[in-house]
């Protein structure tokens, strides 16, 4: 029986070792980490970057400009959004 | 036509939204329930130091990681979600939601990481006792995790213990013990962790009735019933007393989501559960259709649930639009108008504060925090708005009820022929039990769909309807990732099924 206090490295080393050992010793394991490392990849390489941004960093540069933007669609019932952000960030650029 | 195309965009972000939490819950109460189910086995090993609990654990533990291995990082998604498809939302609560799921991903990165660990590759490695205590820490890691997400999410049906910044259009948390321990984040968590466990219960039970089937691990099979059977009776009842709890407090704070639940139109006395009813529609507030094609009352009982008072008023879906002097109930048309009043001096203050007349803002946001509690309502074009989707939302609730009350029936007869000893005989149980593990997942996916579509039109309840909360991107951008996720999804699920077949199929070790 391999110990995880037993050996005489130090206790990081051991961890380390117990870790490696688990890995190595896994069967199953394998096949899920290498689903778990598309599916990572996948989700935070292609979803995130590519398709899911953050919409308000990309278009304010600032909280107060946040800020000022869902102001103006909280006292402004009844108009699209789509009307504020485009008049909202052009008057930002300007 | 621009009015179509934004609602179009809410809509598929709803979906969006929708379908990528429903294939979350897919992996979510498994791995909620099978934990602790891992972890009372092994606990009777390390009692009985019985090897053949062992390998019955290990099989177990083995199918929860697959699962958990599966449905890893699906519920990331969501939050990416936020940012992208729900900004103005995202904006709006990001201090309320900040401190639970920082807390939630730091417990579930240390717990997990690290006896997650011990769980899985410290067999024979570490002691019995610190093996076991990794197990347990992983099942109460698991479902801690779950609570934080849940307190969010009780947080949007009931905003409590914060106040609103009209400088900086946030929602501040004034006291986080109101919103950890608010009736609807308790209610969420203690409903949806129950829910999971009865589900996992019948997993169990129904690899269980495969092998008893076929005749394949019998004793292993058995053992793991006896288990499951008594787990699963515990957490079903646990379910009805917690979805009795969820109904009383929507009772209190979203009644129109009960009176949509019930399909209750008109509030009355004494009021009915529609035991069974075919919903007409096509019925809109204020019109005199029957509310039913067909139905089964059981009198009184919404009364109870409402109320806990047998013969109380429960207020229906005209009486919450239209208002009822009778019993002081204030109509959604009373509140819109106070909520364009909200919106108006909002508008003020920050017009005034704009030009720098301190005066005329300060008098402007003591006018504010006069209606501000009816802000959202100062967004809704028509009273109809505030009606959410009553057929979805009826029979959802009935189907979930009816599964739910099913499960403790089914959970009491494996119960009782394992106790007598005949479970071996009575093989008609077995695809009723197969059947149940199925239909326990449809009832979770439709409890969800009560939460969430019975409190539309509301992001936040009352205060911001979806149609605010969303980012203004084009519908394509939307669908596109719509079906990317589905695709996505649709793979991992089949990947699931089928590395869980292939081990059920191969079976626990035996013990010789």
């Amino acid at each position: 029986m391999h110990s995880i206090t037993g050996s005489g490295k130090g206790l990081p080393g051991k961890i380390v070792e117990f870790y490696v050992q688990g890995m190595k010793s896994m069967g199953l394991g394998k096949t899920l980490w290498k689903i778990i490392a598309i599916k990572l990849f996948i989700i935070f390489f292609v979803f995130r970057l590519f398709f899911f941004p953050d919409m308000f960093d990309r278009f304010f540069h600032s909280d107060a400009e946040k800020a000022e933007h869902v102001s103006q669609l909280l006292v402004s019932p009844g108009l699209t959004t789509q009307g504020i952000n485009q008049e909202q960030i052009s008057q930002q650029r300007r | 036509m621009l009015e179509q195309i934004d609602l179009s965009t809410v809509n598929w972000a709803r979906a969006q939204f929708a379908l990528t939490a429903m294939y979350h819950w897919l992996f979510v109460p498994l791995t909620l329930g099978l934990t602790f189910l891992c972890a009372f086995f092994e606990t009777i090993y390390v009692k009985t130091g019985n090897e053949e609990w062992k390998e019955l654990t290990k099989f177990w533990m083995k199918l929860f990681g697959i699962n958990f291995a599966i449905g890893v990082a699906t519920g990331i998604i969501l939050e990416f979600e936020f940012g992208t498809n729900w900004a103005n939302y995202s904006w709006m609560v990001g201090d309320i939601f900040g401190a639970p799921l920082a807390i939630e991903g730091i417990v579930a990165f240390f717990l997990e990481a690290t006896f997650f660990a011990v769980m899985f590759f410290g067999w024979n490695r570490v002691s019995k006792g610190f093996h076991l205590l990794s197990t347990w820490m992983v099942a109460i890691g698991s479902n801690l995790s779950a609570l934080w997400i849940l307190v969010a999410n009780g947080w949007m049906q009931f905003p409590t213990g914060m106040a609103f910044n009209p400088d900086t259009a946030r929602f501040e948390m004034q006291n986080f013990f109101d919103v950890v321990l608010s009736p609807y984040a308790i209610s969420k968590f203690t409903h949806a962790t129950t829910s999971g466990f009865a589900l996992s219960s019948f997993f169990v039970i129904a690899v269980s009735s495969y092998y008893l089937a076929r005749q394949r691990h019998v004793k292993m099979a058995k053992r793991s019933i006896a288990v499951a059977s008594v787990f699963g009776l515990i957490a079903s009842l646990m379910v009805a007393f917690t979805g009795d709890e969820a109904a009383f407090i929507d009772g209190k704070h979203q009644p129109m989501k009960l009176a949509a639940m019930e399909g209750l139109w008109d509030g009355q006395k004494n009021a009915p559960i529609v035991a069974f009813g075919i919903v007409n529609g096509m019925k809109e507030p204020g019109d005199f259709q029957d509310p039913f094609v067909v139905e089964f009352k059981i009198p009184g009982l919404l009364s109870l649930l409402a109320n806990r008072q047998a013969g109380s008023f429960v207020p229906g879906i005209n009486d919450l639009v239209f208002g009822n002097k009778d019993y002081n109930i204030t109509g959604v048309t009373d509140m819109i108008e106070k909520g364009k009043l909200a919106v108006k001096y909002l508008a003020e203050y920050k017009a005034a504060k704009k030009a720098g007349d301190l005066t005329k803002a300060s008098s402007a946001l003591a006018l504010f925090n006069q209606y501000k509690d009816f802000l959202g309502y100062g967004h809704l074009d028509s009273p109809k708005e505030a009606v959410p989707p009553v057929s979805i939302t009826f029979y959802s609730f009935h189907l979930m009820a009816a599964v739910g009350t099913g499960m403790i029936l089914i959970f009491l007869l494996y119960l009782f022929f394992t106790a007598k000893g005949t479970i071996e005989r009575n093989t008609w149980l077995y695809p009723i039990g197969i059947l149940f593990f199925v239909l326990a997942y449809i009832a979770g996916e439709a409890g969800w769909v009560v939460a969430e579509v019975g409190r539309q039109p509301w992001a936040i309840q009352g205060l911001l309807p979806v149609k605010v909360a969303r980012t203004d991107i084009a519908p394509v951008n939307v669908k596109l990732t719509f079906f990317m996720f589905l695709i996505t999804f649709t793979l991992l699920l089949i990947a699931e099924i089928k590395i869980m077949l292939k081990q059920i199929q191969i079976g626990p070790k035996e013990v010789k």
